[in-house]
């Protein structure tokens, strides 16, 4: 029910903003074209927004946040913005940039489930750190070896972004699905008690789920860097404000014990079309409206969370888990 | 004073007050090398003048939010408040508006906001995170709505070279944040109400049980903090040169938040007190003075700054997980 709700307020974004953009959508061949040309503009500048709300859902399902996911995707692409472009630097950077990444996320899990620090606390500090850490690498410079490394650009492109979104959304969720791991993860966020008499190893849990958060914002720094090129100290800020808003939007319960990754894609989707749909507005807006329309984005991005959430727990509990 | 705080925030503070000393020690120890120990103390003085005007919009903002946590709510949207407040003040000087009224805008802009969030949060029974979340993106929007239509030939920013509409921020911030922090902590220690708050966060079913007006109670702590919030913003406001919305207090939710977890108040709610949010607004404000006095290097700052709240958290609570365990299984 939940999924399809999104999927329907998708389809009317997408329907409105074709008639605001005056694309030819009167016929079946002209709604395909448009929606292969905006599906191959999106993906590739979605792609970091995807892959870091498939871990947000994980983290989120126990019952924590991780606000650091901006911090570290600039942080890991700083790191490896050090090594020079040129094949040697799937070997070195590449490696190095996981390596960084997963260890943040450990840094993280440690802070949640070994010191017992809160995680909204935990990652609002970790948050300003790993930024302070990016500013320290970066200093006021911007670093673009990305293009001169060979092959790298391809993953910033259309069919590369396709690729890793189906290995980490499609195959990585499919797994996570059906795995023993989504269970415990899901009694971790609904009944933390619960689970530690259930015999669930708690501790390790939450660090498995931080450290994968790690190793998903390598990715999207990967994603990130492949599509723009170049990296600087404030890369990403704010990112993982989107990527909470998506998952929230999906059906993810910010309480924890209920999550889908399903519908966290399809809340990233739903934030993508809004933010692509006011920008090729603009058109119709100057001539229409008193005020730039790309200043609506951020106030209709806020009535879409609320209404997201709000037709989710009216109809979300119809829903198992 | 003693029954309301528990040990653990009685804790906190004492090592506020510490750490409060020894940045000042540190700042002190800075300024010395470069100077006699007459004008080092006279250099001192000086930045110890102006702490109240500098810390008084995050200090009151930090006190309202700390009203709202303590329901077990949150409000992530005060940085965009204030951009709103900004919007409204750029829109009153720009048709000439008296001084008074601009300020009274922002008051009655930010006390409004936050009461709607509360609202929303009663009517639509979704979480305060998210609703406020929202808000953190939709009154960003509503600011640069609000300035491209009400403000003629806005291009971006407004300069206000006007002394009169900056004198609150300017000259008055220190009284009026001495007056509203001792409104705070009376308040606290003496009325129900923040008591009533402390018991919503604690246990919202006890006070249901209890036969506490749940709702009213939330309501009433978003306008407390919506009041302190209006307070903080018309002094940020009116300290400003240049009003931007578009990146006016970005990120301010972020440290007022730190500040309010660094005092000891529960981030889930039930647990806190003002003056260990006052301690933990000083302790940031003096970190960052000490950053700026022991550093040459800008750009580690931040990262100090976040190693700092990481590590004053940190080592409190590892200290304490033996009993959040057993409190936990009880």
């Amino acid at each position: 029910m939940r999924a399809l709700v999104l999927l329907i307020l998708l389809v009317l974004e997408l329907a409105l903003f074709a008639s605001v953009s005056g694309a030819d959508v009167s016929t079946p061949g002209g709604i395909f074209d448009y929606l292969e040309l905006k599906f191959q503009d999106l993906i590739p500048g979605l792609a970091p927004v995807l892959v870091l709300s498939v871990g947000m859902t994980l983290v989120l399902v126990t019952a924590g946040i991780d606000l650091s996911v901006g911090s570290m995707l600039a942080l890991v692409a700083a790191v490896m913005s050090c090594f020079d472009g040129g094949m040697s630097f799937w070997l070195t950077a590449v490696p190095l940039g996981l390596l960084v990444g997963v260890g943040l996320g450990l840094f993280n899990g440690a802070l949640v489930a070994r010191l017992d620090v809160p995680p909204i606390v935990a990652t609002l500090g970790t948050m300003i750190f790993y930024r302070g850490l990016c500013q320290v690498v970066m200093r006021d410079a911007e670093r673009a070896p990305f293009f001169d490394v060979p092959g790298y650009e391809w993953l910033g492109g259309f069919s590369g972004s396709l690729v890793l979104l189906v290995l980490v959304v499609g195959l990585g969720g499919w797994c996570w699905s059906c795995s023993r791991w989504r269970r415990e993860l899901l009694l971790v966020g609904g009944n933390r008690v619960a689970a530690r008499y259930a015999g669930v190893p708690l501790d390790r849990r939450l660090l498995q789920t931080y450290a994968l958060m790690g190793a998903l914002a390598w990715l999207a720094a990967i994603c990130f860097t492949a599509r723009n090129g170049a990296v600087n100290a404030s890369t990403a800020s704010g990112l993982e404000l989107k990527v909470i808003v998506a998952v929230v939007l999906g059906g993810t319960r910010v309480e924890g014990g209920r999550g889908s990754v399903l519908g966290s894609v399809l809340g990233a989707f739903l934030v993508a079309v809004l933010d692509d749909g006011l920008r090729e507005a603009k058109g119709w807006s100057d001539e229409h409206l008193a005020f730039e329309i790309s200043h609506l984005r951020y106030l209709l991005l806020g009535l879409l969370l609320v209404a997201g959430v709000w037709l989710n727990t009216r109809f979300g509990h119809r829903d198992s888990t | 004073m003693s029954l309301r705080m528990t040990a653990p925030v009685r804790r906190r503070m004492a090592w506020l007050v510490a750490g409060s000393i020894a940045l000042l020690a540190v700042i002190f120890a800075c300024l010395l090398p470069g100077d006699t120990l007459g004008g080092a103390v006279s250099r001192l003085g000086t930045v110890l003048r102006d702490t109240p005007r500098n810390m008084a919009p995050e200090m009151l903002a930090a006190i309202g939010l700390t009203a709202i946590i303590w329901t077990g709510a949150i409000d992530l949207s005060i940085g965009s408040v204030l951009a709103v407040c900004g919007a409204v003040f750029a829109m009153g000087y720009s048709h000439q508006a008296h001084p008074v009224l601009c300020f009274a805008f922002c008051l009655l802009a930010a006390g409004g906001l936050v009461a709607t969030n509360g609202l929303l949060v009663r009517w639509l029974g979704i979480p305060a995170l998210i609703v406020t979340l929202a808000g953190l993106a939709a009154y960003r929007g509503l600011a640069l709505v609000l300035v491209n239509v009400g403000v003629p030939g806005f291009d971006g920013n407004l300069t206000v070279p006007e002394e009169i509409y900056r004198v609150p921020g300017r000259d008055w911030a220190g009284w009026i944040l001495l007056c509203a922090v001792g409104v705070a902590i009376v308040f606290e220690w003496t009325c129900r109400r923040p008591r009533l708050w402390l018991a919503l966060g604690s246990s919202a079913s006890a006070c249901r049980l209890h036969g506490l007006d749940l709702p009213r109670l939330a309501i009433s702590a978003f306008l407390f903090g919506g009041l302190y919030l209006g307070l903080g913003g018309m002094l940020y406001v009116s300290n400003q040169q240049t009003i931007d919305p578009a990146r006016m207090a970005l990120g301010f939710e972020l440290s007022v938040i730190a500040a309010v977890v660094l005092g000891g108040t529960n981030i889930f709610g039930g647990e806190g007190s003002f003056l260990g949010t006052v301690l933990g607004v000083l302790f940031l404000y003096l970190a960052r003075q000490a950053l700026i006095y022991a550093l040459d290097d800008v750009h580690a700052r931040q990262a100090f700054e976040g190693a700092l709240i990481l590590g004053v958290i940190g080592f409190d609570c590892v200290l304490h997980r033996g009993e959040h365990r057993m409190e936990e299984l009880k």
